[in-house]
């Protein structure tokens, strides 16, 4: 008999622009002892459908159109909210993505930890303090008894996360909620947390609901799968033979972009520049870069500093994809920017064409310009709300002199080819498209100069699974065709082991490891590059 | 807490010293005003004058002996009212004016934070649009055109309460603070209201509410604490609103306050009395501000950190 | 801008027009009831105000003291003052006055404002700090008590009400600016046209200057009633406009002082600035709605 058996759950929306069906006639159940892993890509309804199983959707807009979820007997769907919030925090607790915004800023953590006990068993505050110490020691914070007084934003990101899950075990539910629960962690600190949810739930015999985008997580914690696609299920079984034998095109796909431990084969490479037969193109010599953050009142006074890149160097040729691997904080973005020179290093030289890009002239600088471009992370934020697709096309075009008049309007369309947009969209704004599509966009910009070299600062981090295979795809293309060197930014190991012909790894501003792809994955030495690979890849 | 207190009256310090300088040199410099050698005035205020700022000496000598008075609570003789000093005005006037600006308050507080939670908490629908009509009317309707109108419905129509004085009959105090703490009341349920629904959204709130917290308790502990800054940041500088619409009230309702006095030197050309108040209000603006700055450090945690 | 004549040339008459942000606003604005009824109103007053010399039926100034006042009659639609002026009249000369009040002070705040908080927020680092830190000193200051101060001192006029008001307003306008400047700043797009080899001034006027307009509209709306009432109650004070002008504060002001017998002579004046406000709040609250990017669709 499971715990909870969810039947044609349809959950929906009433927007401006009509009723939207975000969870449409979903079924799954969950037995005690059991991790059921719910994946899909962002607005699959992952999350909805358990926000609507215990009536933490806000409603109106959410309006929850019809089926049962028996839990223990009691179908939860037909409960009042008096009767539902008896049973959450008590029966069933919940972990959300992100720890800082989901703790209350302004409350003690152990206050906040302690909180259900004084809710659902009427403790008074000693006795729920003293336990909800004990609960925070459980879940490994170092000296709780000390920081447990402590504000939420003294807390690391790991450790407030661990306050979390003490919050959403203390009361002793059956079933537990994870939603997303290492999103909004770096990757040695999501290995840790899944460990400890894993530990926890086999000590209490606990029912979990894991919900994740990332097919690698639920795989590693979850023994059936639900897969979800625009609020339907698309496929569900056991993790095994879900993996072994995907029906669905789609849970194909997401397997297919899954990073995998042992098979090197099925990664494409572009071998077509990694023989070091071509000309070099950019050297970066001793990068040095730190911030400063002044404070004080009108006198400036030093309050912190950070070395953000440490005395790092290397070199891309010609036609060559070079990734730069490591987590938020390693310094990758800001030496990506420093070869643009949009930040200053301290110290050292990007040297481009053999000339010195950090000690140009504002004249040389406009004139290297259009050699080295750049793409960004957010679609949303890297194009200009207010400038149609033929604005933003143009404007590198005329502000270099390359087209005017009639031509622009041609190169402006071969553009658009080229990256895969329709032609009859070329009067919208960025906002009318889609999050892959303005990527397209964004890449037709840097490529509207004929660079020889694009620094690619994680181009596909903000998009879904399939939608960063296609743009995956398009750079590798462009790559090939126009012999463009890529520096490829990113924290995810499997993507840049598809792109990139080398890998730097780094790690608190230095290069730890730097090798060929193979190398690297196959065979890593620096004990970070290895934690970081096992963490990934398990 | 100290520390931080110290910081602010460095800040504020300096700034008082500048205002009070300018507004010196100010009145200084104007035509027929008590420094100019053309004095028409009565001898025996010439003579007071003179005790005082000792009007032969360099004008940065004056400003010091001036600013050394005021250390010692003594704004000097009025220029107008022969035989009588500012400081004497100032402390006949202000505690009626510290008085109706408190009951306004009151009333503004009293009134405007449960209209904004109420608001906030029944956000879209009759229970918030409701309240925030009656906020927009209260913002949009002066303190000098909601006073007439009460003066003439209550007062004059109804016969219910007295339209003049402070303190000689029951209930003349209902109306003037009323009128004056209308539009605070407005503008604070809006900004309650405001900084409420912006909380209400966050996600702390829904881990309240997976918690099995109540929605009550949820409003109460978890949400109005994160939600009040805001309020606290208009009420420092809401003070000087207050004082400034103090003047008008206190003219309406023919209070003799401080406001009305200040309003009435104004007409009189009284420099002094006009120095000595706009320096009085300054000083007592500055020190609301910072008390509102440390309820402001004491509500969010996370602000001990920037400073 | 630079693009328009390439784009008209260029553009191509298969492709179908994209909505822009600035257009989804107003559609969103147009939905809005009470804001297009605001703006209705808004522009029924201004225009009245405009023509006013021509239509108003009697001269601002006429006294007529045999008349005295009397109430709303067939000649005089809204009766009359103590001196027997039509208060129609009165009133349609006084909007004149309040409302380029409102307009000229809010301009000025604009103007400092707007450049200020640009200046600030573009260049950053120390300059911005010092910029900002002079903004949050002049914010401690009591305004309302220091015009009056200055009207002391130099006496009333309506040259010195303009400056002394705007300088007053601009603050929050830098502010705001500033904010704006920053977040934008900080976009990705940014950073794109710096590498593109766009120049400081380009970026700005090109990028920076058209994103931080809707915010800057939003403020202005909501900026002109405050000037307003703050030139009403000056006025109301005796300080702010002199007789024989008026305007609906110093209206107001002579109608307190006969309200028992003529409550029309308080009613109306009072009536016509708590609609005009209540209007251009209204209108703000709309505008920045329909502006309001989370409500724009994704």
């Amino acid at each position: 008999m499971p715990l909870l058996t969810v039947n044609n759950l349809t959950t929906a929306f009433h927007t401006r622009d009509g009723v939207v069906t975000a969870v449409n006639n979903l079924s799954f159940s969950v037995r005690a002892g059991e991790v059921l892993g719910i994946v899909g890509e962002s607005g699959s309804g992952k999350s909805v459908c358990c926000y609507s199983l215990l009536g933490l959707l806000p409603s109106p807009p959410a309006k929850i159109m019809g089926g049962t979820a028996l839990f223990n007997g009691q179908d939860l769907l037909a409960l009042s909210q008096a009767e539902l919030r008896q049973l959450r925090g008590s029966k069933i607790g919940m972990v959300f993505q992100d720890p800082m915004t989901s703790l209350n800023p302004s409350m003690r953590i152990i206050d906040q930890v302690a909180e259900p006990l004084r809710i659902h068993f009427k403790l008074d505050k000693n006795t729920a303090r003293e336990r909800a110490i004990l609960a925070l020691e459980e879940v490994g914070v170092v000296d709780a008894r000390q920081r447990a007084y402590a504000y939420p934003h003294e807390f690391s990101g790991g450790m407030r996360q661990r306050a979390m899950i003490a919050m959403a075990l203390i009361a002793e539910p059956v079933l537990l909620i994870a939603d997303e629960p290492t999103t909004a962690l770096d990757v040695t600190l999501q290995a840790q947390i899944l460990d400890l949810i894993s530990a926890l739930q086999k000590k209490r015999n606990l029912a979990v609901i894991l919900i994740s985008h990332d097919l690698a997580v639920v795989a590693k914690m979850a023994n059936a799968i639900v897969v979800m696609k625009d609020g339907e299920l698309v496929e569900t079984g056991p993790t095994a033979e879900i993996l072994a034998r995907p029906q669905n095109a789609y849970t194909q796909a997401l397997i297919a972009a899954m990073p995998r431990g042992a098979k090197l084969s099925a990664t494409p490479v572009n071998h077509s520049a990694a023989e070091g037969d071509s000309p070099l193109l950019l050297e970066v010599k001793n990068i040095y870069t730190r911030f400063i953050r002044y404070g004080g009142w009108l006198v400036r006074r030093k309050t912190s500093e950070l070395v953000a890149v440490n005395n790092l160097s290397f070199s891309v040729s010609a036609g060559e994809v070079v990734g730069i691997v490591g987590e938020s904080g390693s310094g990758k973005s800001t030496l990506g920017r420093s070869i643009l020179r949009l930040i200053q290093p301290d110290s050292g030289q990007v040297l481009f064409a053999g000339q010195d890009v950090l000690r140009m002239t504002p004249r040389e600088l406009k004139n290297l310009r259009p050699q080295i471009q750049m793409i960004f992370q957010d679609p949303y934020a890297s194009l200009d709300p207010r400038q149609t697709v033929f604005d933003i096309l143009a404007e590198p075009l005329l502000l270099h002199g390359l087209a005017e008049g009639e031509t622009l309007g041609q190169e402006v369309q071969t553009l658009m080819d080229e990256v895969g947009l329709a032609r009859s969209a070329v009067r919208k704004y960025p906002h009318e498209f889609s999050g892959g599509q303005r990527q397209r966009i964004a890449i037709g910009r840097a490529l509207a100069l004929k660079p020889k070299l694009i620094v690619a600062d994680e181009p596909v981090s903000a998009l879904d699974v399939t939608i960063q295979k296609q743009i995956l795809q398009l750079l590798q293309h462009l790559s090939e065709k126009y012999q463009l060197a890529i520096v490829f930014i990113s924290h995810d190991l499997s993507v840049v082991r598809k792109m990139c012909d080398r890998v730097i790894v780094m790690h608190k501003g230095e290069k730890v490891e730097e090798g060929s792809t193979e190398e690297i994955f196959a065979a890593p030495k620096h004990p970070y590059t290895i934690a970081l690979l096992s963490a990934a890849l398990q | 807490m100290l520390i931080f207190l110290l910081k602010r009256l460095a800040q504020a310090i300096p700034l008082l010293l500048l205002v009070i300088i300018c507004t010196f040199l100010l009145v200084h410099a104007a035509p027929g005003g008590p420094f100019t050698s053309e004095r028409s005035v009565p001898p025996q205020v010439l003579a007071a004058l003179n005790a005082q700022y000792n009007l032969d000496l360099p004008i940065w000598q004056q400003i010091g002996l001036y600013i050394g008075h005021l250390l010692q609570w003594d704004f000097g003789p009025s220029f107008k009212f022969p035989g009588r000093s500012v400081t004497e005005m100032i402390s006949t006037g202000f505690p009626l004016s510290a008085e109706l600006s408190l009951y306004a308050l009151l009333f503004a507080v009293i009134l405007g934070l449960p209209a904004g939670i109420l608001a906030a908490y029944k956000a879209n629908t009759g229970l918030d649009y409701g309240p925030m009509t009656v906020a927009m009317l209260g913002i949009c309707l002066p303190s000098f055109v909601l006073g007439p109108l009460l003066t003439l419905s209550f007062g004059i129509g109804l016969g219910w309460l007295p339209v003049t004085g402070w303190g000689e009959s029951s209930g003349d105090k209902i109306l003037p603070a009323i009128t004056l703490g209308a539009s605070y009341a407005a503008y604070l349920a809006r900004i309650m209201r405001g900084s409420l629904i912006e909380v209400l959204g966050q996600d702390f709130i829904r881990t309240a509410r997976a918690k099995g917290v109540s929605e009550f308790a949820v409003l109460w502990r978890h949400a109005l604490r994160p939600a009040l800054p805001p309020v606290i940041s208009f009420l420092g500088p809401a003070v000087a609103g207050l004082l400034a619409g103090s003047f008008v009230v206190e003219t309406l309702f023919q209070i003799p306050g401080l406001g009305r006095f200040f309003i009435q030197a104004a007409f009189n050309r009284d420099y002094t009395m006009v120095l000595g108040t706009t320096i009085f209000y300054a000083a007592l603006i500055f020190g609301c501000n910072i008390l509102a700055d440390l309820i402001l450090v004491w509500l969010d945690p996370r602000q001990k950190l920037h400073d | 801008m630079l693009l328009k004549s390439e784009k008209r040339r260029a553009l191509l008459q298969s492709a179908e027009p994209g909505s822009s942000l600035g257009r989804d606003a107003f559609i969103r604005l147009r939905k809005n009831k009470a804001a297009m009824a605001s703006l209705f109103f808004l522009l029924f007053v201004a225009l009245i105000a405009c023509v006013t010399p021509w239509l108003a039926p009697y001269s601002y100034e006429g006294q007529n003291l045999d008349l005295g006042a009397v109430g709303p009659t067939g000649e005089h639609w809204l009766g009359t003052d103590t001196l027997g002026r039509d208060l129609l009249t009165r009133i349609m000369y006084g909007s004149r006055i309040s409302l380029s009040v409102g307009l000229i002070a809010t301009a000025v705040a604009l103007g400092i404002g707007v450049l200020w908080g640009t200046c600030a927020g573009y260049f950053g680092g120390r300059i911005d700090a010092l910029m900002m830190r002079t903004v949050d000193l002049l914010y401690a200051l009591p305004f309302s008590i220091l015009i009056i101060l200055l009207t002391v001192v130099f006496g009333r006029s309506m040259l010195l009400l303009f400056l002394a008001i705007g300088a007053a307003e601009w603050l929050t306008m830098a502010r705001i600016v500033r904010g704006q400047v920053l977040s934008i700043k900080r976009k990705d797009f940014i950073e794109a046209a710096v590498g593109m080899g766009l120049s400081p001034w380009q970026i700005m006027v090109r990028h920076i200057i058209p994103n931080v307009l809707g915010p800057v509209i939003v403020y202005t709306t909501l900026t002109i009633p405050s000037v307003i009432l703050l030139e009403s109650f000056l006025s109301f004070l005796g300080l702010g406009i002199q007789p024989p002008a008026s305007s609906w504060g110093s209206l107001i002001s002579g109608g307190v002082e006969v309200m028992e017998e003529y409550p029309g002579l308080i009613i109306y004046p009072g009536l016509m600035l708590s609609l005009t406000l209540f209007a251009l709040n209204f209108l703000g609250d709309g505008l920045r709605d329909a502006l309001d990017p989370r409500s724009s669709k994704d």
